[in-house]
């Protein structure tokens, strides 16, 4: 019997009961199906519910597991600990084999043979699931204490296992991890126990998780990390080295410069790993929780977290093929990237996989998986809006009398009007710099006005903004452009937008002679997605 | 070098420390030049540079008018490592005249809000990435 990368099952694994129950389920031929074999849900949706009850019935069955076993639910934390990458280009591909090995080993304990991990869209739900709560799905709950009530149960509980795993260590192992600087079970240790300056990546049972159940929501800040706006701009980038955090020469190491995070790693991913682990909230500042640091896959939401991760990962890359474009590293650095040694990987056996390099988990393949729709697919096989019209999805406007006439499909204005649309659109527009001094600076654009309008208030319908030169330079001349976002209750006749700017004059002001323009200044106008 | 340090080379500008005002201040003002789009398939994003800080310690990036631009969170960094560049959209009604102003404030819980040092927060510039969604 083979799992879905062709490496033998035994049937003599602590979980040989469930193991079978995949072995009955063979998968290998999965080129030849026509859809994935598994699929990841919403975790608010009936079927994501459903995979939560099974999640907890793998959670419990691997927490019972003797430590030694590297199916064992904290042991598995640890190898995140030691080997995740964050910060740089392996972020995603690490975590999608992380999380494709673990998923089999979960399906395998939990005993439902269509298991896979639900995400959680924080984007459309920022707050925990309630179920997430009860009993071992929440770390803080009694079922924990056994293993993690003061961290000397948790050593106690737990060395043993990390001593004998290290001894077990190849070569090439034992180089990652001096490279990451945990060369020993005492430097893991170390930093698990923590220090004052530090704090620690252990926190005892009732400190295990920050967000409690009569209080399930993300902060403030979080939810406005994790917001359309963030997430859309991170998938947003068209090459691979945007998209994702920077090349490092290992995933082990630093980068030579600072370290640059993408969008979505940086931002949503670190925010909601903080909030959840009490950074921000504490009243001991050093108190975190679990999800604050690198043990975090003690806390069961990680799973959910980065299969939401991976999820927005896929949905990228869809996006990218959807447009002809690259999914993964140009041909100069995609050796290096896909080469890149995974070591610590177990199959639902424990046993060390074989496909053993980055470039295994370039796609999802073998894991055999796809996602419910979730936040962000809507920016995927979309009707074209502006890049039907113009090469270069900018609509260039004419100007007749001072007024630019710029026509937009419905659609494009209906859709952004109903923030449906990956990036908003707006009209660009584009004026000299002011001659003189004395010369008006700031200007309002208004899109659809009476003809002689000359001031409206922001609350007009026809006023999209408000323009300024920051201050006057006189070794400015030429023309400078604009770009103001469209109002979101626009329905022009015929499609059409008609386009003034005017000096900008505030409430109970005039303007001086000097400072109105002999004739408009608009030069030139387009609208476009921004 | 790859595209992202390329666009981050290309977008070095000069930015401007704004003096502090009389009174104590809880953020540091950063101005910056904001260049045309290089085309309109280029993305405007803010890349903030942070240094050494401390576990638990976070940025808060805004407009000058209290528009929030983001939260450097930075999660799993080593002891003793510079917690790395993160980067955050914005929008062009945060950009004035080609500038932007940005407030930079750091948090901690059980202290007071404080602008970053120097070391904390050693460079803000600005970053166009090519951007594309299928529409």
């Amino acid at each position: 019997m083979n799992d879905i990368f062709g490496n033998a099952l035994s049937r003599r694994g602590v979980l040989g009961a469930a193991a079978a129950t995949l072995a009955v389920n063979p998968i290998g031929s999965v080129l030849a199906q026509s859809r994935p074999r598994f699929r990841r849900y919403n975790v608010r949706s009936a079927k994501g519910q459903e995979m939560l009850k099974s999640y907890a019935v793998a959670v419990k069955t691997l927490m019972a597991l003797k430590p030694e076993d590297p199916n064992n639910w904290f042991r598995n934390a640890f190898t995140h600990t030691v080997d995740c990458p964050h910060g740089n280009w392996w972020f995603f591909i690490w975590h999608r084999g992380y999380l494709g090995w673990f998923e089999q080993t979960l399906r395998a304990a939990s005993g439902n043979p269509e298991f896979a991990i639900p995400y959680w869209d924080w984007t459309e739900s920022p707050r925990i699931p309630a179920e997430m709560f009860d009993g071992v799905l929440n770390p803080s709950n009694p079922p924990y204490n056994p293993f993690i009530k003061d961290y000397q149960t948790f050593y106690n509980y737990l060395n043993p296992a990390v001593t004998a795993w290290f001894h077990g260590f190849s070569p090439a192992q034992h180089q990652q991890l001096e490279a990451r600087m945990m060369p020993t079970p005492q430097a893991v240790w170390a930093l698990v126990k923590g220090d004052p300056t530090n704090g620690a990546m252990f926190a005892t049972t009732p400190k295990a998780r920050y967000i409690t159940a009569a209080s399930p929501d993300l902060d403030e800040n979080t939810q406005k990390m994790v917001a359309p706006k963030m997430v859309r701009s991170g998938l947003a980038p068209t090459t691979f080295a945007n998209f994702n955090s920077i090349e490092t020469t290992s995933h082990n190491k630093q980068p030579a410069g600072p370290s640059v995070f993408g969008v979505l790693e940086g931002n949503p991913h670190n925010k909601v790993h903080n909030n959840i682990g009490g950074v921000g909230h504490l009243t001991n500042p050093l108190d975190f929780g679990y999800m604050a640091d690198n043990l975090s896959p003690v806390d069961p939401i990680f799973f959910l977290h980065h299969s939401n991760m991976d999820r927005l990962w896929d949905v990228w890359t869809r996006k990218q093929q959807k447009l002809g474009l690259p999914i993964l590293p140009p041909d100069s650095s995609l050796a290096t990237f896909e080469q890149e040694p995974f070591l610590f990987f177990v199959n639902s056996q424990g046993k060390p996989v074989a496909q053993a390099k980055a470039g295994d988990y370039a796609h999802i393949g073998a894991f055999d998986y796809d996602y419910e729709p979730g936040f962000g697919e809507e920016i995927i096989g979309k009707p074209a809006l502006v890049a039907s019209t113009a090469a270069n999805r900018r609509l260039s406007g004419k100007i007749t009398a001072g007024v630019g006439a710029v026509t937009v499909p419905a659609t494009a204005l209906q859709q952004n009007a109903t923030n449906q649309n990956a990036e908003p659109l707006v009209v660009q527009v584009t004026i000299p710099h002011p001659a003189t001094a004395s010369a008006a600076r700031e200007f309002d654009v208004l899109i659809n006005a009476p003809a002689g309008t000359t001031q409206v208030a922001p609350d007009s319908p026809y006023y999209a903004g408000t323009i300024s030169f920051f201050g006057f330079m006189r070794n400015m001349t030429g023309d400078a452009t604009f770009t103001v976002p469209l109002p979101d209750n626009l329905h022009p006749a015929n499609g059409v937008l008609n386009v003034q700017v005017i000096p900008h004059v505030a409430p109970g002001a005039r303007l001086t002679a000097r400072q109105t323009p002999a004739k408009s200044v608009l030069k030139a106008v387009a609208v476009t997605a921004w | 070098m790859n595209l992202r340090l390329c666009l981050l080379a290309m977008s070095a500008l000069t930015w401007l420390v704004l003096p502090p005002a009389a009174e104590a201040q809880a953020t540091r003002a950063v101005q910056l030049t904001v260049p045309p789009a290089p085309s309109p398939q280029m993305g405007l994003y803010l890349a903030v540079q942070v240094g050494i800080i401390t576990r638990g310690t976070e940025i808060q990036i805004t407009t000058p008018s209290g528009e929030w631009i983001g939260t450097v969170s930075p999660f799993a960094i080593r002891a003793g490592q510079p917690a790395g560049t993160y980067v955050f959209p914005l929008s062009p009604t945060m950009i004035e005249a080609g500038h932007l102003t940005v407030d930079l404030s750091v948090t901690h819980p059980g202290t007071t809000a404080r602008p970053p040092t120097p070391d904390e927060v050693p460079k803000v510039s600005i970053v166009y990435m090519p951007v594309g969604t299928a529409r």
